[in-house]
C-alpha cells in the first residue's frame, strides 16, 4: 500500500466525497417532490396519462442507470444541431447536467413507486374523514395524505436494495475515452473519485431514511410480507 | 388434578412423569410433576390459562425442555439429560422415533399451510413412519371421514373455519396411529355435538 | 439484421447473450453464498453470526462499481507488489468474467442473505413445532415444511434482487468484458450514432426485465398456493 500516493489524492478524495453527496442530494431532493405528481398520474384513471407514467417508470426502473447515462451523455450528442437549434446545447454538452438529469429521472421513477405503495396503504376510512372534515382536496393532500404515506413507504425504502447509486454515475467519466473532445476533462476527476465512494452512495441515501424512520415508527423488524409486491 | 380409569386393571405403565419442573425465566410454571398412566387412561388436565397445560404436553414430547424430571414412554425413558449447560437431548434419532408413537394436537392446530389437508395427514406417516403412500392416503381419506370433514382433503388450510382445522389436526394426529394422544385444549373449536364425538 | 444496426448486431447479439450468463451465474453464485450465509448467521455461534453482519453490512454500503474495480484490478496488483516484495515476482491477471461473476455474486449475497433470512424467520415457530413433534428430522422439517414456506416469502425479494443484479452487469463493461454495454458502446462509437445503440441496449434490459416480471409473476402464484386463495 503506497501511503504518499494516499495523502496527495487525499484533497481529490474529498472532492470526489463531495460530488458523491451532491448528486445523491440533490438528485433525491428533486426526485422526491417530483415523484408526487408522478405517483399520481400512475393512479391516474386517465389511460392515455397512466400508460405515460407507466411507461416512463418502467424504462427508468427496468434499465441500468449506466445505459441510462450513456445514453443522455453520449446519446445527446447525436442530436447536437437540433439541441443547438433549441439553445439547449450549452447544458446537455456537461457531465455535471447530464449526470443529474438521469439521475433525477432515474430517482424520479424509483420514488414514485414508493409514493404510491404509501398511498395505496393508507386504509381508506382515514381519506374518507379527511374529506368528510371539510379539507379540500390539495389540503387532504398536503396535510393527511402525504404524510401519512410517508410514513408507511419510508419503511419500505430503506430495505429495498434498488435505490440508484451516484457511485455510477462517476462511471461515465472513466470509460469516457473521448470521442467527443471537448469531454474528457472530466474523465480524471470521475475515476478518482471512484476510489472514495466507499461511504457514499447507499449509505448516504440509507441513513437519511433511517432518520426519518426512528421517528415515525418503528418497523426495522418487519419480516416481508408474502403478499408484498416485487418494486421492478 | 388427574382422574385414572378405575375400570382398568393395572397394566405396564404406559406414562410415567417424576419431578417434572420447567420455568421460565424466575417464573417456576411446573413445580414437580408426577403423573402415572396406563394404556387406555384418559387423562384430563384443567386449570386456569396460565397455570401450564400447554408447558406440561408441550415437555411430554420435548418440544419444550423441562428444567428437571424424567419422562418415560411404555418403559422407554426419553433421551433427555441435564448438563451443566441445561438439558439437552442424548439421542435425536430416537426422540424422533418416539414421537412418531406419541401424536400432538396444538392449541393452534399448526396445520402446514403449505399443503393439502390430505398431504397434512400423510406427509409424517410417509417421512417419518416409512409407510407407503397409497396406504398413508387411505388412513387419511378414513379418519377425515371419521372427523366429519370428508370433503375437504384437498382443500388447503387457510380455506378451513377453526373448527374444520382443529378436525383436520386431530386427523393428522390420528393418522400416526399412536400409543398416546396429547391434546393442547381438545375442544377450543369444535361444534358442541362434536365435543362428545371425537372424545372417543 | 435491420439494417440500423450497421452490421452490428452479431456482436450486439452475442453481448446480450454474455449480459445473460452473467447475471444468471451471479444470481446462482449469489443465491448459494446468500443461503450459506444466513445458515451461518441463524447458527447459534455468536462469532459466525457476528462475521456474517460485518459481511452484509459493510457490502450493502459499497457501490458495486468500487468492488468491481478493487477485485479486478487492486488484487492483482496487491498480489504483484507483494510478490516483488519478497523476491518473486508474478504477472497477474484476471479473467473478466471470472472477476465479474466473482464479485456480482459476493455482492448480491449479502443481499440474499438478509432475504433468506428473514424469510426463515417469518415461517411461524409451530410449523417447525408440529414437524418436530410428528417426528420429522431437522433436514426432513427444513426440506419439507421449512424451505417451500420459506421462497413464499423470498420470491418477492429475489426477484427484486435478480433484477438490481441484471442491471448491475451494465458496469462490468468497465472491466473489458465484451456484454451488452460494452459492444453497445463499441458500436455506437463506431457508427457515431450512440443514441440510436444506447437506445437499443435499453430496450433490451427493458426485454429481459419485462421477461424476467413474467416469470416471477408465475413463480409467486406458484409459491403462493394454499395462501393466495384464501386472503385474495
Amino acid at each position: 500500500m503506497n501511503v504518499d500516493a494516499l495523502i496527495e489524492g487525499l484533497p481529490r478524495f474529498v472532492d470526489g466525497l463531495m460530488l458523491t453527496v451532491m448528486y445523491a442530494g440533490v438528485s433525491l431532493a428533486i426526485g422526491f417532490f417530483l415523484a408526487i405528481p408522478v405517483a399520481m398520474m400512475r393512479m391516474s384513471r386517465n389511460r392515455v396519462i397512466y400508460w405515460s407514467a407507466t411507461a416512463y417508470i418502467t424504462f427508468f426502473r427496468g434499465t441500468p442507470l449506466l445505459a441510462q447515462l450513456f445514453l443522455v451523455y453520449y446519446g445527446s450528442g447525436q442530436f447536437y444541431q437540433e439541441l443547438e437549434i433549441a439553445g439547449l446545447w450549452w447544458l446537455f454538452r456537461e457531465p455535471w447536467f447530464c449526470g443529474l438529469l438521469t439521475l433525477t429521472l432515474n430517482t424520479t421513477a424509483y420514488t414514485s413507486e414508493i409514493w404510491r405503495g404509501g398511498i395505496q396503504a393508507i386504509p381508506h376510512p382515514e381519506i374518507e374523514a379527511a374529506h368528510a372534515s371539510g379539507l379540500s382536496s390539495f389540503s387532504a393532500m398536503r396535510h393527511v395524505i402525504l404524510p401519512r404515506a410517508l410514513g408507511l413507504s419510508l419503511a419500505r425504502l430503506y430495505e429495498r436494495s434498488d435505490l440508484p447509486d451516484p457511485g455510477d454515475v462517476l462511471g461515465v467519466g472513466n470509460i469516457d475515452h473521448g470521442h467527443n473532445g471537448s469531454r474528457t476533462e472530466y474523465s480524471l476527476t470521475g475515476f478518482r473519485v471512484l476510489r472514495s465512494v466507499p461511504v457514499g452512495g447507499r449509505a448516504v441515501s440509507g441513513a437519511r431514511v433511517r432518520l426519518y424512520m426512528d421517528r415515525t415508527q418503528d418497523r426495522s423488524q418487519t419480516p416481508p410480507s408474502p403478499s408484498s409486491k416485487p418494486s421492478c | 388434578m388427574m382422574e385414572n380409569n378405575p375400570e382398568r386393571p393395572v397394566a405396564p405403565q404406559q406414562l410415567s412423569v417424576k419431578g417434572l419442573r420447567k420455568s421460565f425465566g424466575n417464573i417456576e410454571v411446573l413445580c414437580g410433576v408426577d403423573v402415572e398412566a396406563a394404556a387406555g387412561d384418559v387423562i384430563s388436565v384443567i386449570g386456569s390459562s396460565g397455570s401450564g397445560k400447554s408447558t406440561f404436553l408441550r415437555c411430554l414430547n420435548l418440544i419444550e425442555m423441562p428444567n428437571a424430571g424424567d419422562i418415560s414412554i411404555a418403559g422407554e425413558m426419553l433421551p433427555l439429560e441435564y448438563t451443566k449447560t441445561g438439558p439437552r437431548i442424548s439421542d435425536k434419532r430416537r426422540l424422533q422415533q418416539i414421537r412418531t408413537r406419541i401424536a400432538m394436537v396444538f392449541q393452534d392446530f399448526n396445520l402446514w399451510q403449505h399443503k393439502t389437508i390430505r398431504e397434512n395427514l400423510t406427509l409424517a406417516p410417509v417421512k417419518a413412519k416409512g409407510i407407503d403412500i397409497r396406504e398413508a392416503r387411505e388412513l387419511a381419506d378414513r379418519y377425515l371421514e371419521k372427523v366429519g370433514i370428508a370433503e375437504k382433503g384437498d382443500a388447503y388450510p387457510a380455506q378451513l373455519s377453526g373448527g374444520q382445522q382443529q378436525r383436520a389436526a386431530i386427523a393428522r394426529a390420528l393418522c400416526m396411529e399412536p400409543e398416546m394422544l396429547l391434546f393442547d385444549e381438545p375442544t377450543s373449536s369444535l361444534d358442541p355435538e362434536l365435543v362428545g364425538k371425537s372424545s372417543e | 439484421m435491420p439494417e440500423i444496426l450497421s452490421g452490428y448486431g452479431w456482436m450486439i447479439l452475442g453481448g446480450l447473450g454474455l449480459t445473460i450468463a452473467v447475471a444468471v451465474t451471479s444470481m446462482f453464485g449469489a443465491i448459494l453464498a446468500g443461503l450459506a450465509a444466513s445458515l451461518l448467521s441463524l447458527s447459534g455461534s455468536v462469532v459466525l453470526r457476528a462475521m456474517v453482519r460485518v459481511y452484509t453490512t459493510v457490502i450493502r454500503g459499497i457501490p458495486e462499481l468500487v468492488l468491481l474495480l478493487l477485485v479486478y484490478y487492486g488484487i492483482p496488483t496487491l498480489i504483484q507488489d507483494l510478490s516483488a516484495g519478497a523476491g518473486f515476482p508474478v504477472e497477474v491477471n484476471l479473467n473478466p468474467f471470472a472477476a465479474g461473476v466473482t464479485t456480482l455474486a459476493f455482492i448480491y449475497g449479502a443481499f440474499t442473505c438478509e432475504v433468506f433470512r428473514s424469510a426463515y424467520l417469518a415461517v411461524p415457530q409451530g410449523q417447525r413445532e408440529s414437524a418436530a413433534a410428528f417426528g420429522l428430522t431437522p433436514y426432513q422439517t427444513f426440506r419439507a415444511i421449512i424451505f417451500p414456506q420459506m421462497l413464499r416469502y423470498a420470491l418477492p425479494a429475489l426477484g427484486n434482487v435478480w433484477m438490481v443484479l441484471l442491471k448491475a452487469t451494465a458496469l462490468i463493461s468497465i472491466i473489458q468484458l465484451p456484454e451488452l454495454m460494452r459492444t453497445t458502446d463499441m458500436a455506437a462509437r463506431a457508427t457515431r450514432q450512440p443514441f440510436t445503440f444506447f437506445l437499443i441496449a435499453c430496450v433490451a434490459y427493458l426485454a429481459i426485465t419485462l421477461v424476467s416480471m413474467w416469470g416471477q409473476a408465475r413463480a409467486e402464484r406458484w409459491a403462493n398456493k394454499g395462501i393466495a386463495r384464501s386472503s385474495a
